[in-house]
């Protein structure tokens, strides 16, 4: 396959041994690069039974296989392994320059297994592939860490940096993987798995050339967005204070309207995430006070959280590589707390909403430091968010104590605490120690009595989107093999995505009334399962969800495929790739034990209770009657959601995982 | 002939739009060519933000293949 450089490395961190090994084009031409080679090979080689955090579980860095064509939005890189947080797949993505650097180092994925004695860093250069020592490193946060292995490593040319901070070198089971200045590939407790090998970071200093069948096409693709993103900035006639009137609108519709992607693009290109957060809220989306409220509880919502608030800190925007959306943007914090932290990363929606209304924290600066914080170490902000929401309901229903708390009044909004307790998560301190390894373990430890508060599935922390709005997104938290990723799908994406454009099966989304959308049907069944099987492709290629949010008929995928490759596929033919990623991921867990059919919502996500008020009064759903119709369409048991053996032996997945 | 697509507003069923929401018309039409062969009433354009690919747009601009004409309800404006 062109695109892709057909080679990855093998690093055996026990031994030391470090392998290049060819990868047959088959494997690219039937699992594309990212997740799909991803798959392969970690189905192949972590044996059914290991331990996450033992010798045996891989590792694996991955580029896409787009990435580096000029593909427009096609520079995610991504970490697979099996999951501490599950015991079942595990994978998070991340955005900046390191995916290029990957395939510059002539391989598209690097994957590592055992354990080093003690610390270690990888470096790789066009003649060096080595691995050095990291005690220098070690103890050091992710932004410290990896400012020093850059000017250590520099030789005329800047590297490329992965790394973990300080709650991955602490095994905390909702630690993650950093690359430039604290940006995370956050899910799954993919920093634990590195912690856990003594593994504190990649450096890659490659310069190796990434192919492309027709640059030229290539080239006027790429330019094609990039005159529509340039015109629709910055969002027009929209400001930050109207996002809450807007949320508001599309609460009180009764019917749900399928609304054009490009409505996306300037708002994320302008904002970035996080202009959600009052969209969100307002409209139903956005989770409030422990998924248990609603608006009414964040009435400050609009004001405090006016996406313009975060705009005006603004003092560098950025884009990732080969991004012309450019949702990212460097803030000011300056003149916050005591000035120790100048500036840190504009929050995404999804931290912006973990620490503000879930925790009915209306302080802004308190996010900011929490941002900064949590980049440093390195951990999951949706699961430290999820989390500390749990604490504090356990304290104000009397379930932890004072005493436990070591003083802290976890009490809803006490901005000072929560930013204590963030700290002591950090640092495994107190009763951040037992808050450190997320939810679920918290909920042991503190008692079956506290487990009505912990919001997870499969162990997981779910993304701050509401499935009791979106009955397609609540069928992706349950059933995607790494459940609670809010990535995957959702109702509102699915409309944005026009995906019926791209796969012939995929129905078209209509106006649907809000209760009947919560109904389970077939139509839904078929809709996620061709989101899903897209947005395998999209981690294949190394696209961005952002990509797939402006639609298909904006960000052209498929062509952009075809282009890259020589390939002539049609829009199906790579739906059915996605599916054989899907179905290889979901294979993985059915061999590690974990079937998907065992896994469920929190009763409080599925409105079991329902609200008593807000957009979603009175809503509920049935995520297990939906999933069957999920599964049936994905060619699996409608019981268990396994994988049926026909449809294994149709997607050719046995000749695969024969070759080596 | 061009394809524009276009997704009318909420409660508003528009006509002419095949069932994946794509109209075509000639080379050269306008916004408000395309609004008027979905038989939309000037007052209900009036209701609503229109854009093209995500920016703002005004009857007289010009569609080209492939464009996305959206609405956004008037009240979130300002």
């Amino acid at each position: 396959m062109i695109s892709c450089m057909g080679h990855i490395l093998e690093v055996d961190l026990s031994s030391g041994m470090i392998t290049k090994t060819a990868i047959p084009d088959e494997i690219y031409e039937q699992l594309l690069s990212g997740k799909g080679l991803g798959a392969w090979y970690l189905y192949k080689n972590i044996p059914a039974g290991a331990d996450p955090l033992g010798p045996d579980n891989v590792l694996g860095f991955v580029s896409g296989a787009l990435t580096g064509t000029n593909a427009p939005i096609c520079g995610r890189w991504s970490i697979v392994t099996k999951s501490p947080l599950t015991d079942g797949w595990g994978d998070a993505n991340c955005g900046g320059n390191f995916s290029p650097a990957i395939k510059k180092c002539g391989v598209d994925a690097i994957f590592f297994k055992g354990i080093s004695q003690k610390p270690v860093y990888l470096y790789v250069d066009d003649e060096v592939c080595e691995l050095r020592d990291a005690a220098d490193y070690w103890g050091l946060d992710a932004i410290e860490s990896e400012a020093k292995l850059i000017q250590d490593n520099t030789t005329g040319k800047k590297p490329s940096v992965a790394v973990i901070g300080t709650a991955g070198e602490q095994l905390s089971l909702i630690s993650g993987v950093c690359n430039e200045g604290g940006r995370i590939a956050a899910r799954s407790g993919v920093g634990a798995v590195m912690g856990s090998k003594n593994l504190k970071a990649l450096v890659l200093l490659g310069s190796k050339k990434i192919a492309c069948f027709d640059k030229k096409t290539m080239n006027a693709f790429n330019k094609e967005l990039a005159v529509k993103i340039k015109k629709a900035y910055p969002a027009g006639f929209m400001k930050g204070a109207t996002y809450g009137l807007l949320g508001t609108v599309f609460g009180k519709l009764p019917i749900n309207m399928p609304l054009d992607g490009s409505i996306n693009i300037g708002p994320l290109s302008k904002w970035g995430s996080s202009v959600n957060t009052v969209l969100g809220v307002q409209s139903g989306d956005g989770p409030v006070k422990n998924w248990a409220g609603s608006p009414k509880d964040a009435k400050w919502v609009s004001k405090k959280y006016n996406p313009d608030r975060l705009f005006d800190r603004e003092i560098q925007k950025y884009n990732c590589y080969s991004c012309t959306l450019g949702c990212g943007a460097v803030v000011n914090t300056k003149d916050l707390y005591d000035g120790k932290y100048e500036h840190t990363h504009k929050p995404e929606y999804e931290t912006v909403d973990a620490f503000g209304p879930l925790l009915l924290n209306d302080n802004l600066d308190s996010v900011l430091r929490i941002n900064e914080i949590t980049n440093r170490a390195g951990i999951d902000t949706i699961s430290v968010g999820n989390t500390v929401a749990y604490a504090i309901e356990c304290y104000e229903n009397g379930l932890i104590t004072n005493q436990q708390t070591g003083g802290l009044k976890l009490t809803w909004g006490n901005h000072q605490d929560i930013v204590k307790l963030v700290e002591m998560i950090i640092a495994r301190e107190g009763i951040g120690d037992l808050l450190a390894d997320g939810v679920k373990k918290a909920a042991e430890h503190f008692g079956q009595q506290t487990q009505q508060y912990a919001m997870h599935i499969g162990g997981q922390e779910p993304g701050l989107h509401e499935p009791r709005q979106d009955l397609q997104l609540a069928v992706h938290f349950m059933t995607d093999p790494a459940p609670g990723k809010h990535t995957i799908g959702s109702g509102i994406a699915y409309g944005n995505m026009a995906l019926w454009d791209v796969c012939s099966w995929a129905p078209v989304a209509r106006p649907e009334n809000k209760k009947k959308a919560r109904m389970p049907s077939e139509t839904l069944g078929k809709a996620s399962a061709a989101t899903a099987c897209y947005t395998m492709l999209v981690d294949g290629a190394g696209g961005c969800y952002y990509g797939q949010i402006i639609g298909a008929h904006n960000w052209k995928l498929v062509s952009y495929l075809n282009t890259a490759t020589g390939w002539s596929k049609t829009g199906d033919e790579y739906i059915e790739i996605g599916k054989r990623i899907q179905t290889l991921r979901t294979l993985f867990n059915v061999k590690h034990g974990v079937m998907p059919a065992s896994r469920e919502l929190p009763k409080r996500l599925e409105g079991k209770p329902p609200l008593r008020s807000g957009p979603l009064k009175g809503a509920t759903i049935d995520t297990k009657e939906q999933a069957k119709l999920y599964w049936k369409e994905m060619g699996c048991d409608m019981s268990t959601g396994a994988p049926l053996d026909e449809t294994v032996a149709q997607l050719g997945i046995p000749e695969l995982l024969g070759r080596t | 002939m061009i394809k524009v697509r276009i997704l009318p507003p909420p409660g508003w069923k528009a006509k002419k739009l095949d069932e994946r929401y794509w109209l075509e018309l000639p080379d050269g039409a306008t916004l408000a060519d395309a609004l008027a062969a979905i038989k939309m009433p000037k007052l209900v354009a009036k209701a609503f933000f229109v854009s093209i690919n995500g920016a703002l747009a005004r009857p007289g601009d010009e569609l080209l293949d492939g464009d996305s004409v959206a609405f956004f309800p008037i009240v979130t404006g300002g």
